[in-house]
């Protein structure tokens, strides 16, 4: 795959302070590059979503974030988002039954509308992040473990350069 | 016009305050919604909805129109504050009216999201 000028690896703190500051980051590197808005927005999203994810359940407080811009063998281009941290056996039990189950549901907004409906009341935890990716984000998500390492990656078709 | 009984939220990246004004409550929400104040918008939007109930307003207005960006757990907050409505019987319910800006992103997504998961009871207005 081509690279298209953006590649980036962040090792950050799993405060979530740090959460808002980085997705302001990765607005800001897109859009020197993506003069589409609405894309720009999916992948700052989804990598706030990500990082929000590992600073609830990272355990040794850190996170790796990176951003590539890639051409695809089609002729188009691509954002690939991979968020890699430690976590704990059960919480990776927790996120293979979380991808088992969205990998059953074709359409990306019934499962988003399916976890809403699910436990409404409960506000100790959204449940919402992987599946507002996949919906509003228009992502493509897959989970992969090595030991307690979890890497989550979420691409998105990335609109070509409007001619200058 | 009243003030609401309903605690403003007043941080360094986030605001949200409420005011009365007849049958309805205008509440404002500005800067970054996010995990950082998601507790403070739970309780900010449980007073809402106990004032609307207890003083039988008939619409809320929440005006997002310099709301930056909001993530899941507080989009989940604002789900389960319309659940809290859709399960009042339907003489105690109220309209849930957003105010939006076509400038920020998230918006369109995400608003859109929240009107299909209750379209009886949400609009949204750009």
């Amino acid at each position: 795959m081509a690279e298209e000028g953006l590649s980036l690896e962040l090792t950050l703190d799993t405060d979530p302070r740090i959460v808002s500051i980085t997705r302001r980051f990765v607005e800001q590197a897109m859009e020197k590059l993506v003069d589409d808005a609405d894309a720009v927005f999916r992948v700052a999203m989804a990598a706030h979503e990500l990082l929000e994810n590992a600073a609830k359940y990272a355990q040794n407080r850190q996170a790796c974030l990176a951003l590539r811009l890639e051409g695809t063998s089609s002729g188009g281009r691509q954002a690939v988002l991979t968020m890699m941290n430690q976590t704990s056996p059960a919480h990776i039990e927790r996120l293979r039954q979380n991808f088992a189950e969205m990998n059953t549901r074709d359409d990306p907004y019934d499962y988003y509308f399916e976890l809403m409906r699910r436990n409404p009341a409960d506000t100790s935890s959204s449940g919402l992040g992987l599946a507002r990716i996949r919906a509003e984000g228009e992502m493509k998500l897959a989970f992969n473990t090595v030991g307690t390492q979890v890497f989550i990656r979420a691409t998105a078709d990335i609109p070509e350069r409007r001619p200058l | 016009m009243n003030k609401a009984d309903i605690p403003a939220i007043r941080e360094t990246d986030f605001s949200a305050s409420a005011r009365v004004d007849g049958a309805k409550v205008e509440t404002t929400l500005t800067g970054n919604a996010d995990l950082n104040v998601k507790s403070q918008l739970d309780g900010f939007l449980l007073s809402l909805h106990q004032h609307a109930v207890s003083d039988s307003i008939s619409e809320v207005v929440v005006d997002v129109r310099n709301l930056e960006f909001i993530n899941s757990s507080c989009l989940k907050a604002f789900v389960t504050w319309i659940s809290s409505v859709q399960a009042q019987a339907l003489d105690d319910q109220y309209r849930i009216v957003f105010l939006s800006s076509p400038r920020l992103h998230w918006q369109r997504r995400s608003l859109h999201a929240l009107s299909c998961f209750a379209n009886d009871l949400v609009s949204i207005q750009t």
